[in-house]
Protein backbone atom coordinates (compact mmCIF):
# COMPACT_ATOMS: atom_id res chain seq x y z
CA UNK A 1 0.00 0.00 0.00
CA UNK A 2 -0.14 1.78 0.95
CA UNK A 3 2.77 2.88 2.82
CA UNK A 4 3.02 5.48 0.09
CA UNK A 5 -0.67 6.35 0.21
CA UNK A 6 -0.60 6.77 3.96
CA UNK A 7 2.57 8.83 3.85
CA UNK A 8 1.28 11.39 1.44
CA UNK A 9 -1.37 12.29 4.00
CA UNK A 10 1.35 12.89 6.58
CA UNK A 11 2.22 11.38 9.97
CA UNK A 12 -0.28 8.78 11.06
CA UNK A 13 -3.33 10.92 10.30
CA UNK A 14 -4.14 8.98 7.19
CA UNK A 15 -3.58 5.77 9.08
CA UNK A 16 -6.11 6.88 11.66
CA UNK A 17 -8.61 7.66 8.93
CA UNK A 18 -7.97 4.44 7.05
CA UNK A 19 -8.16 2.37 10.22
CA UNK A 20 -11.39 4.05 11.26
CA UNK A 21 -12.98 3.49 7.86
CA UNK A 22 -11.67 -0.05 7.84
CA UNK A 23 -13.07 -0.86 11.27
CA UNK A 24 -16.34 0.83 10.57
CA UNK A 25 -16.89 -0.94 7.28
CA UNK A 26 -15.70 -4.32 8.48
CA UNK A 27 -18.09 -4.14 11.35
CA UNK A 28 -20.81 -3.09 9.00
CA UNK A 29 -20.18 -6.24 7.10
CA UNK A 30 -20.35 -8.22 10.29
CA UNK A 31 -23.57 -6.52 11.34
CA UNK A 32 -25.21 -7.58 8.10
CA UNK A 33 -23.95 -11.14 7.85
CA UNK A 34 -26.38 -13.98 7.89
CA UNK A 35 -25.11 -15.63 11.03
CA UNK A 36 -25.45 -13.26 13.97
CA UNK A 37 -22.91 -15.22 16.03
CA UNK A 38 -20.33 -14.53 13.32
CA UNK A 39 -21.11 -10.82 13.50
CA UNK A 40 -20.72 -10.62 17.26
CA UNK A 41 -17.65 -12.85 17.28
CA UNK A 42 -15.99 -10.82 14.53
CA UNK A 43 -16.71 -7.55 16.33
CA UNK A 44 -15.35 -8.92 19.59
CA UNK A 45 -12.27 -10.28 17.87
CA UNK A 46 -11.69 -6.95 16.15
CA UNK A 47 -11.88 -5.20 19.52
CA UNK A 48 -9.32 -7.67 20.94
CA UNK A 49 -6.95 -7.16 18.03
CA UNK A 50 -7.18 -3.37 18.24
CA UNK A 51 -6.66 -3.52 22.01
CA UNK A 52 -3.58 -5.70 21.52
CA UNK A 53 -2.33 -3.28 18.87
CA UNK A 54 -2.78 -0.39 21.28
CA UNK A 55 -0.93 -2.33 23.98
CA UNK A 56 1.85 -3.18 21.55
CA UNK A 57 2.41 0.49 20.69
CA UNK A 58 2.15 1.54 24.35
CA UNK A 59 4.76 -1.06 25.33
CA UNK A 60 7.07 0.23 22.60
CA UNK A 61 6.54 3.70 24.08
CA UNK A 62 7.65 2.31 27.45
CA UNK A 63 10.69 0.86 25.69
CA UNK A 64 11.55 4.40 24.56
CA UNK A 65 11.33 5.58 28.19
CA UNK A 66 13.68 2.77 29.17
CA UNK A 67 16.02 3.70 26.31
CA UNK A 68 16.23 7.29 27.54
CA UNK A 69 16.95 6.11 31.09
CA UNK A 70 19.53 3.60 29.82
CA UNK A 71 21.33 6.40 27.96
CA UNK A 72 21.41 8.38 31.21
CA UNK A 73 22.85 5.33 32.95
CA UNK A 74 25.45 4.94 30.21
CA UNK A 75 26.46 8.57 30.72
CA UNK A 76 26.94 7.88 34.43
CA UNK A 77 28.95 4.70 33.82
CA UNK A 78 31.06 5.55 30.76
CA UNK A 79 30.75 9.33 30.53
CA UNK A 80 29.15 9.14 27.07
CA UNK A 81 27.39 12.48 26.43
CA UNK A 82 23.61 12.35 26.18
CA UNK A 83 22.68 15.70 24.71
CA UNK A 84 19.27 17.38 24.63
CA UNK A 85 18.96 16.99 20.85
CA UNK A 86 19.34 13.20 20.99
CA UNK A 87 16.93 13.03 23.90
CA UNK A 88 14.39 14.99 21.85
CA UNK A 89 14.82 12.58 18.92
CA UNK A 90 13.87 9.74 21.25
CA UNK A 91 10.97 11.65 22.81
CA UNK A 92 9.62 12.40 19.32
CA UNK A 93 9.73 8.71 18.44
CA UNK A 94 7.83 7.99 21.65
CA UNK A 95 5.17 10.54 20.69
CA UNK A 96 4.69 8.82 17.32
CA UNK A 97 4.17 5.52 19.10
CA UNK A 98 1.72 7.11 21.56
CA UNK A 99 -0.33 8.49 18.65
CA UNK A 100 -0.61 5.01 17.20
CA UNK A 101 -1.51 3.55 20.59
CA UNK A 102 -4.27 6.12 21.13
CA UNK A 103 -5.59 5.49 17.64
CA UNK A 104 -5.74 1.72 18.18
CA UNK A 105 -7.34 2.21 21.60
CA UNK A 106 -10.13 4.31 20.11
CA UNK A 107 -10.65 1.71 17.42
CA UNK A 108 -10.96 -0.96 20.10
CA UNK A 109 -13.71 1.11 21.74
CA UNK A 110 -15.46 1.57 18.41
CA UNK A 111 -15.24 -2.18 17.81
CA UNK A 112 -16.69 -2.91 21.26
CA UNK A 113 -19.62 -0.59 20.60
CA UNK A 114 -20.24 -2.26 17.27
CA UNK A 115 -20.21 -5.56 19.05
CA UNK A 116 -23.01 -4.27 21.30
CA UNK A 117 -24.84 -2.93 18.26
CA UNK A 118 -24.68 -6.19 16.36
CA UNK A 119 -25.65 -8.18 19.44
CA UNK A 120 -28.67 -6.05 20.26
CA UNK A 121 -32.18 -6.58 18.94
CA UNK A 122 -33.56 -3.62 20.88
CA UNK A 123 -34.04 -0.42 18.90
CA UNK A 124 -33.34 1.65 22.03
CA UNK A 125 -30.09 -0.20 22.75
CA UNK A 126 -29.07 0.19 19.12
CA UNK A 127 -29.78 3.91 19.22
CA UNK A 128 -27.71 4.25 22.41
CA UNK A 129 -24.83 2.29 20.87
CA UNK A 130 -24.91 4.45 17.73
CA UNK A 131 -24.83 7.55 19.96
CA UNK A 132 -21.76 6.30 21.82
CA UNK A 133 -20.19 5.27 18.54
CA UNK A 134 -20.62 8.82 17.31
CA UNK A 135 -18.82 10.07 20.43
CA UNK A 136 -15.94 7.65 19.92
CA UNK A 137 -15.53 8.67 16.31
CA UNK A 138 -15.36 12.29 17.43
CA UNK A 139 -12.53 11.23 19.76
CA UNK A 140 -10.84 9.55 16.82
CA UNK A 141 -11.10 12.69 14.76
CA UNK A 142 -9.44 14.66 17.57
CA UNK A 143 -6.49 12.30 17.36
CA UNK A 144 -6.44 12.87 13.62
CA UNK A 145 -5.87 16.62 14.17
CA UNK A 146 -6.68 17.24 10.56
CA UNK A 147 -9.73 18.93 9.09
CA UNK A 148 -9.78 16.67 6.06
CA UNK A 149 -9.56 13.55 8.18
CA UNK A 150 -12.21 14.83 10.58
CA UNK A 151 -14.62 15.59 7.75
CA UNK A 152 -14.00 12.16 6.27
CA UNK A 153 -14.62 10.54 9.63
CA UNK A 154 -17.90 12.37 10.07
CA UNK A 155 -18.89 11.27 6.60
CA UNK A 156 -17.90 7.78 7.70
CA UNK A 157 -20.35 8.00 10.59
CA UNK A 158 -23.12 9.04 8.19
CA UNK A 159 -22.15 6.17 5.92
CA UNK A 160 -22.48 3.72 8.81
CA UNK A 161 -25.95 4.86 9.70
CA UNK A 162 -27.09 4.89 6.06
CA UNK A 163 -25.66 1.48 5.25
CA UNK A 164 -27.00 -0.09 8.41
CA UNK A 165 -30.42 1.30 7.59
CA UNK A 166 -30.28 0.19 3.96
CA UNK A 167 -28.51 -3.13 4.64
CA UNK A 168 -25.93 -2.54 1.90
CA UNK A 169 -23.18 -4.04 4.01
CA UNK A 170 -21.76 -6.32 1.40
CA UNK A 171 -21.29 -3.58 -1.20
CA UNK A 172 -19.43 -1.47 1.33
CA UNK A 173 -17.35 -4.45 2.42
CA UNK A 174 -16.29 -5.25 -1.11
CA UNK A 175 -15.02 -1.71 -1.51
CA UNK A 176 -13.24 -1.79 1.83
CA UNK A 177 -11.68 -5.23 1.55
CA UNK A 178 -8.49 -3.93 -0.15
CA UNK A 179 -8.09 -1.35 2.59
CA UNK A 180 -8.13 -4.07 5.22
CA UNK A 181 -5.24 -5.71 3.40
CA UNK A 182 -3.52 -2.33 3.26
CA UNK A 183 -3.76 -1.98 7.03
CA UNK A 184 -1.86 -5.19 7.52
CA UNK A 185 0.65 -4.06 4.90
CA UNK A 186 1.01 -0.74 6.71
CA UNK A 187 1.95 -2.43 9.96
CA UNK A 188 4.41 -4.63 8.11
CA UNK A 189 5.91 -1.60 6.34
CA UNK A 190 6.81 -0.08 9.74
CA UNK A 191 7.57 -3.38 11.47
CA UNK A 192 11.33 -3.17 10.84
CA UNK A 193 11.34 0.19 12.63
CA UNK A 194 9.42 -1.18 15.62
CA UNK A 195 11.76 -4.17 15.78
CA UNK A 196 14.81 -1.93 15.61
CA UNK A 197 13.54 0.24 18.49
CA UNK A 198 13.25 -2.79 20.74
CA UNK A 199 16.61 -4.18 19.62
CA UNK A 200 18.31 -0.80 20.22
CA UNK A 201 17.15 -0.81 23.83
CA UNK A 202 18.34 -4.36 24.48
CA UNK A 203 21.78 -3.71 22.90
CA UNK A 204 22.22 -0.54 24.97
CA UNK A 205 21.05 -2.15 28.21
CA UNK A 206 23.25 -5.22 27.72
CA UNK A 207 26.39 -3.25 26.86
CA UNK A 208 25.89 -0.88 29.81
CA UNK A 209 25.34 -3.82 32.15
CA UNK A 210 28.54 -5.42 30.82
CA UNK A 211 30.43 -2.15 31.37
CA UNK A 212 29.19 -2.02 34.97
CA UNK A 213 30.25 -5.63 35.46
CA UNK A 214 33.72 -4.94 34.03
CA UNK A 215 34.12 -2.05 36.48
CA UNK A 216 33.19 -4.35 39.36
CA UNK A 217 30.00 -2.43 40.10
CA UNK A 218 27.59 -5.37 39.94
CA UNK A 219 26.73 -7.47 42.95
CA UNK A 220 27.38 -10.92 41.52
CA UNK A 221 26.21 -12.40 44.80
CA UNK A 222 22.61 -11.66 43.82
CA UNK A 223 22.81 -14.70 41.55
CA UNK A 224 23.36 -16.86 44.63
CA UNK A 225 20.01 -15.87 46.16
CA UNK A 226 18.19 -19.01 44.97
CA UNK A 227 20.73 -21.09 46.91
CA UNK A 228 20.85 -18.95 50.07
CA UNK A 229 17.30 -17.61 50.34
CA UNK A 230 15.76 -20.77 51.91
CA UNK A 231 18.17 -20.37 54.83
CA UNK A 232 17.76 -16.63 55.25
CA UNK A 233 21.38 -16.07 54.22
CA UNK A 234 22.98 -13.48 51.94
CA UNK A 235 26.17 -13.79 49.93
CA UNK A 236 29.40 -12.22 51.13
CA UNK A 237 31.86 -12.84 48.31
CA UNK A 238 35.44 -12.15 49.35
CA UNK A 239 37.36 -14.73 47.33
CA UNK A 240 38.79 -13.30 44.10
CA UNK A 241 38.62 -16.76 42.55
CA UNK A 242 34.89 -17.12 43.31
CA UNK A 243 34.24 -13.54 42.20
CA UNK A 244 36.01 -14.16 38.90
CA UNK A 245 33.96 -17.31 38.38
CA UNK A 246 30.74 -15.47 39.18
CA UNK A 247 31.66 -12.64 36.81
CA UNK A 248 31.88 -15.10 33.92
CA UNK A 249 28.55 -16.57 34.92
CA UNK A 250 26.91 -13.13 35.18
CA UNK A 251 28.32 -12.19 31.77
CA UNK A 252 26.73 -15.30 30.26
CA UNK A 253 23.46 -14.50 32.01
CA UNK A 254 23.38 -11.02 30.47
CA UNK A 255 23.88 -12.53 27.01
CA UNK A 256 21.30 -15.26 27.61
CA UNK A 257 18.68 -12.91 29.08
CA UNK A 258 19.17 -10.48 26.18
CA UNK A 259 18.54 -13.29 23.69
CA UNK A 260 15.52 -14.44 25.70
CA UNK A 261 13.98 -10.94 25.76
CA UNK A 262 14.69 -10.51 22.07
CA UNK A 263 12.94 -13.81 21.30
CA UNK A 264 9.85 -12.80 23.32
CA UNK A 265 9.65 -9.50 21.48
CA UNK A 266 10.20 -11.10 18.07
CA UNK A 267 7.29 -13.47 18.69
CA UNK A 268 5.08 -10.54 19.77
CA UNK A 269 5.94 -8.49 16.72
CA UNK A 270 5.40 -11.41 14.36
CA UNK A 271 2.20 -12.24 16.26
CA UNK A 272 0.81 -8.74 15.79
CA UNK A 273 1.53 -8.91 12.09
CA UNK A 274 -0.10 -12.35 11.83
CA UNK A 275 -3.17 -11.20 13.78
CA UNK A 276 -3.75 -8.28 11.44
CA UNK A 277 -3.37 -10.57 8.44
CA UNK A 278 -5.85 -12.98 10.01
CA UNK A 279 -8.33 -10.12 10.44
CA UNK A 280 -7.98 -9.28 6.79
CA UNK A 281 -8.51 -12.91 5.80
CA UNK A 282 -11.67 -13.15 7.91
CA UNK A 283 -13.10 -10.05 6.29
CA UNK A 284 -12.48 -11.65 2.92
CA UNK A 285 -14.28 -14.76 4.13
CA UNK A 286 -17.32 -12.73 5.19
CA UNK A 287 -17.33 -10.75 1.94
CA UNK A 288 -17.24 -14.03 0.01
CA UNK A 289 -20.26 -15.25 2.02
CA UNK A 290 -18.30 -18.23 3.27
CA UNK A 291 -18.67 -19.64 6.77
CA UNK A 292 -16.14 -18.41 9.32
CA UNK A 293 -14.21 -21.55 10.31
CA UNK A 294 -12.77 -20.11 13.54
CA UNK A 295 -14.41 -17.38 15.61
CA UNK A 296 -11.98 -16.98 18.49
CA UNK A 297 -9.06 -14.59 18.75
CA UNK A 298 -6.00 -15.50 16.67
CA UNK A 299 -3.55 -17.52 18.78
CA UNK A 300 -0.80 -15.11 17.74
CA UNK A 301 -2.44 -12.41 19.92
CA UNK A 302 -1.31 -14.35 23.00
CA UNK A 303 2.33 -13.75 22.05
CA UNK A 304 1.61 -10.03 21.78
CA UNK A 305 -0.09 -9.88 25.17
CA UNK A 306 2.69 -11.89 26.82
CA UNK A 307 5.24 -9.29 25.79
CA UNK A 308 2.93 -6.38 26.65
CA UNK A 309 2.31 -7.84 30.12
CA UNK A 310 6.03 -8.35 30.64
CA UNK A 311 6.78 -4.77 29.67
CA UNK A 312 4.16 -3.42 32.05
CA UNK A 313 5.68 -5.22 35.06
CA UNK B 1 14.26 3.66 3.87
CA UNK B 2 14.57 0.24 5.46
CA UNK B 3 17.97 -0.33 3.83
CA UNK B 4 19.12 3.08 5.11
CA UNK B 5 17.87 2.15 8.57
CA UNK B 6 19.63 -1.20 8.38
CA UNK B 7 22.94 0.48 7.47
CA UNK B 8 22.76 3.04 10.28
CA UNK B 9 21.50 0.40 12.70
CA UNK B 10 24.47 -1.85 11.93
CA UNK B 11 27.02 0.89 12.62
CA UNK B 12 25.29 2.10 15.79
CA UNK B 13 24.65 -1.37 17.23
CA UNK B 14 28.21 -2.50 16.48
CA UNK B 15 29.66 0.58 18.17
CA UNK B 16 27.24 0.23 21.09
CA UNK B 17 28.10 -3.42 21.63
CA UNK B 18 31.87 -2.77 21.56
CA UNK B 19 31.96 0.75 23.02
CA UNK B 20 33.29 -0.17 26.44
CA UNK B 21 36.01 -2.39 24.91
CA UNK B 22 37.02 0.22 22.31
CA UNK B 23 37.19 2.96 24.94
CA UNK B 24 39.36 0.74 27.14
CA UNK B 25 41.78 0.23 24.24
CA UNK B 26 41.85 3.89 23.21
CA UNK B 27 44.57 6.26 24.46
CA UNK B 28 43.23 9.09 26.61
CA UNK B 29 44.00 11.73 23.95
CA UNK B 30 41.79 9.94 21.42
CA UNK B 31 38.82 9.08 23.63
CA UNK B 32 36.97 12.22 22.55
CA UNK B 33 37.18 11.09 18.92
CA UNK B 34 35.57 7.75 19.80
CA UNK B 35 32.95 9.43 21.99
CA UNK B 36 31.96 12.01 19.37
CA UNK B 37 31.77 9.34 16.66
CA UNK B 38 29.56 7.19 18.87
CA UNK B 39 27.28 10.13 19.68
CA UNK B 40 27.00 10.96 15.95
CA UNK B 41 26.23 7.32 15.06
CA UNK B 42 23.50 7.23 17.73
CA UNK B 43 22.03 10.52 16.55
CA UNK B 44 22.06 9.38 12.89
CA UNK B 45 20.30 6.18 13.88
CA UNK B 46 17.54 7.93 15.85
CA UNK B 47 17.07 10.52 13.12
CA UNK B 48 16.47 7.66 10.71
CA UNK B 49 14.06 5.92 13.11
CA UNK B 50 12.13 9.18 13.47
CA UNK B 51 11.85 9.56 9.72
CA UNK B 52 11.31 5.93 8.86
CA UNK B 53 7.59 6.51 8.51
CA UNK B 54 8.41 7.96 5.10
CA UNK B 55 9.10 6.45 1.73
CA UNK B 56 12.06 4.70 0.25
CA UNK B 57 14.35 6.86 -1.84
CA UNK B 58 16.44 5.20 -4.57
CA UNK B 59 19.09 7.93 -4.18
CA UNK B 60 19.99 6.46 -0.81
CA UNK B 61 21.10 3.21 -2.37
CA UNK B 62 24.58 4.34 -3.41
CA UNK B 63 25.28 5.74 0.07
CA UNK B 64 24.03 2.54 1.65
CA UNK B 65 26.26 0.51 -0.68
CA UNK B 66 29.29 2.56 0.34
CA UNK B 67 28.60 1.60 3.92
CA UNK B 68 28.87 -2.15 3.27
CA UNK B 69 32.67 -2.69 3.40
CA UNK B 70 33.01 -0.31 6.35
CA UNK B 71 30.34 -2.21 8.26
CA UNK B 72 32.15 -5.48 7.56
CA UNK B 73 35.36 -4.13 9.03
CA UNK B 74 33.65 -2.76 12.14
CA UNK B 75 31.94 -6.07 12.86
CA UNK B 76 35.39 -7.64 13.20
CA UNK B 77 36.94 -4.61 14.89
CA UNK B 78 37.45 -6.40 18.21
CA UNK B 79 40.21 -8.41 16.48
CA UNK B 80 41.93 -5.24 15.29
CA UNK B 81 42.19 -3.41 18.60
CA UNK B 82 46.00 -3.65 18.39
CA UNK B 83 45.80 -1.06 15.63
CA UNK B 84 43.38 1.30 17.33
CA UNK B 85 44.16 4.15 14.90
CA UNK B 86 42.89 1.99 12.04
CA UNK B 87 39.73 1.13 14.02
CA UNK B 88 39.08 4.78 14.82
CA UNK B 89 39.65 5.64 11.15
CA UNK B 90 36.99 3.15 10.06
CA UNK B 91 34.60 4.34 12.77
CA UNK B 92 35.03 7.91 11.54
CA UNK B 93 34.42 6.82 7.94
CA UNK B 94 31.29 4.87 8.92
CA UNK B 95 29.92 7.81 10.88
CA UNK B 96 30.63 10.22 7.98
CA UNK B 97 28.70 8.04 5.54
CA UNK B 98 26.00 7.57 8.19
CA UNK B 99 25.67 11.33 8.55
CA UNK B 100 25.19 11.64 4.78
CA UNK B 101 22.52 8.92 4.87
CA UNK B 102 20.76 10.52 7.85
CA UNK B 103 20.90 13.91 6.15
CA UNK B 104 19.38 12.44 3.00
CA UNK B 105 16.69 10.69 5.02
CA UNK B 106 15.74 13.84 6.92
CA UNK B 107 15.22 15.82 3.70
CA UNK B 108 12.81 13.23 2.23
Amino acid sequence: MSKRRFQTAGDCRAVVLALACWTVCCLLVMSGCKVSEDATAASTQMASTCKALSGYYAALGQTMDSTIRANEAQYAVLGVPFDAATRKQMEDVKKELEKRSAMADELAKVSTLFSKLTGSSSAEDSAAAVGKLDDELVALSLIAENDGAETALKQGVKLIVTLVQEHKEKEAAQKMEPLAKDLSAFFDSEKATYDSIDHAYLVLAASTAQALLDKGQVDEGSFLRPVLKPFGLTANLTSDEVKAGMKGYVREQIVAKTAEQQAIYDKASAGMSDSLKEMSRRISVVVADKPMPFRGNPISLEDVMKWVDEMSQ
Amino acid sequence: MQSALAALESVYFTLQTNLSMILAATPADQRDVVMSNYVAARSNYWACIGKSFHDDDPALISLVNQMGPVEDFLKGANKELGDIAKVIGYITKAVDIGAQIASKVVTL
